[in-house]
């Protein structure tokens, strides 16, 4: 996925980004949408909230094309900012969550549709996100990177601008911390 | 082998990061704990949403809500905001010598701050920002 033979045409499309040419829109969506949509699914555990969150990323990238300076390949960079935007998508929604805990307004209505909601999850995948939730943002965006994206150490240290040691050991955090909430939720939910 | 030693090691033992000797381990107690197999249970499928929700079904719309939402974002303001907050900034300077007012006690910043502040609806702060840079203050904010 990196620098390849294909070179040539991605500084291409790159041009035609940047130009805000449309096709070259439609040809990096239909490149990398799968990828971001992933990725979106791991920091925001739903399918609705992924796809807008995937659609902001790819309005960020084109927006900010001229900001990418080739250093890194397009995909690192793109990778990058679907990191960014994400985490700034949880600080939005704990903001949300906390003035909602604080203004302790839930009502009786409320309380029944988030019911519905929670029965249309399963057990398991809202374990997997309790935990995933309770992630510091650094291990979390590199599990993600990991395991929804299925990307190489190399790749996301590149893309969290730090070392592969660095990364092997926030995954390391991170896979411990997932099992300590992991346990957590089991003591609680399912014995 | 304690039940407490498999509930730390469960996780990298389903991962494949143990040792070949700690992997033994660990699957002669799950053979002998009821318990523990349960847990193991739970853990793997746990993991295993990750998987479900890696399949992301084709959706022929994406592409052309994200342009739709562009085109109803003025791109052109991001580069040009900043100009025109300096230009407004002096513009209020300005007129405060025109009217006498002392520049003294209405500083550079404070203005562009409070204009940047109405015309807020036509820019993002936040996108306003180097990609780079702003994901470096993102990340020294987290950990
Ligand atoms: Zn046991």
């Amino acid at each position: 996925m990196l620098r390849n033979n294909n070179d040539t045409e991605e500084r291409q499309l790159i041009n035609a980004l940047v130009a805000g040419n449309e096709s070259a829109y439609r040809i990096i969506i239909e490149k990398y949408r799968e990828s971001v949509v992933r990725l979106c699914m791991g920091f925001t555990g739903s399918y609705d909230d992924a796809q807008d969150l995937a659609q902001e990323v790819f309005i960020e990238i084109f927006n900010s094309i001229s900001k990418f300076k080739r250093r890194s390949s397009f995909s690192t960079w793109m990778y990058r900012v679907a990191v960014n935007k994400s985490l700034n998508f949880l600080r939005k929604k704990k903001n949300l969550v906390s003035m909602e805990q604080a203004n302790e307004t839930v009502t009786p209505a409320n309380n029944n549709t988030s019911a519905e909601k929670n029965l249309e999850i399963s057990d398991h995948a809202r374990a997997l996100h309790t935990a995933l939730d309770r992630l510091p943002g650094k291990q979390r965006a590199a599990f993600i990177l990991s395991k929804y994206d299925d990307l190489q150490y190399a790749e996301i240290a590149d893309i969290m601008k730090t070392s592969i040691s660095s990364v092997e050991s926030l995954l390391f955090r991170a896979k411990k911390n997932l099992q300590q909430s992991l346990l957590e939720y089991y003591k609680n939910n399912m014995k | 082998m304690k039940c407490s030693e498999v509930h730390k090691d469960l996780i990298f033992y389903i991962e494949g990061d143990l040792s070949p000797e700690r992997e033994k381990a660990l699957r002669k107690h799950l053979d002998s704990c009821s318990d523990c197999r349960a847990y193991e249970k739970f853990m793997r499928q746990s993991l295993g949403a990750i998987e479900m929700k890696k399949d992301v079904p084709a959706d022929d719309e994406f592409a052309g809500k994200v342009l739709e939402k562009m085109s109803s974002v003025p791109i052109k303001t991001f580069s040009i905001a900043p100009v025109l907050k300096y230009a407004a900034a002096a513009a209020v300077i300005v007129l405060g010598v025109f009217t006498g007012m002392g520049i003294a006690n209405l500083t550079t910043n404070t203005s562009t701050d409070k204009l940047a502040e109405a015309g807020e609806e036509y820019y993002y702060h936040d996108e306003m920002e180097p990609i780079e840079s702003f994901f470096l203050i993102k990340y020294d904010e987290d950990e």
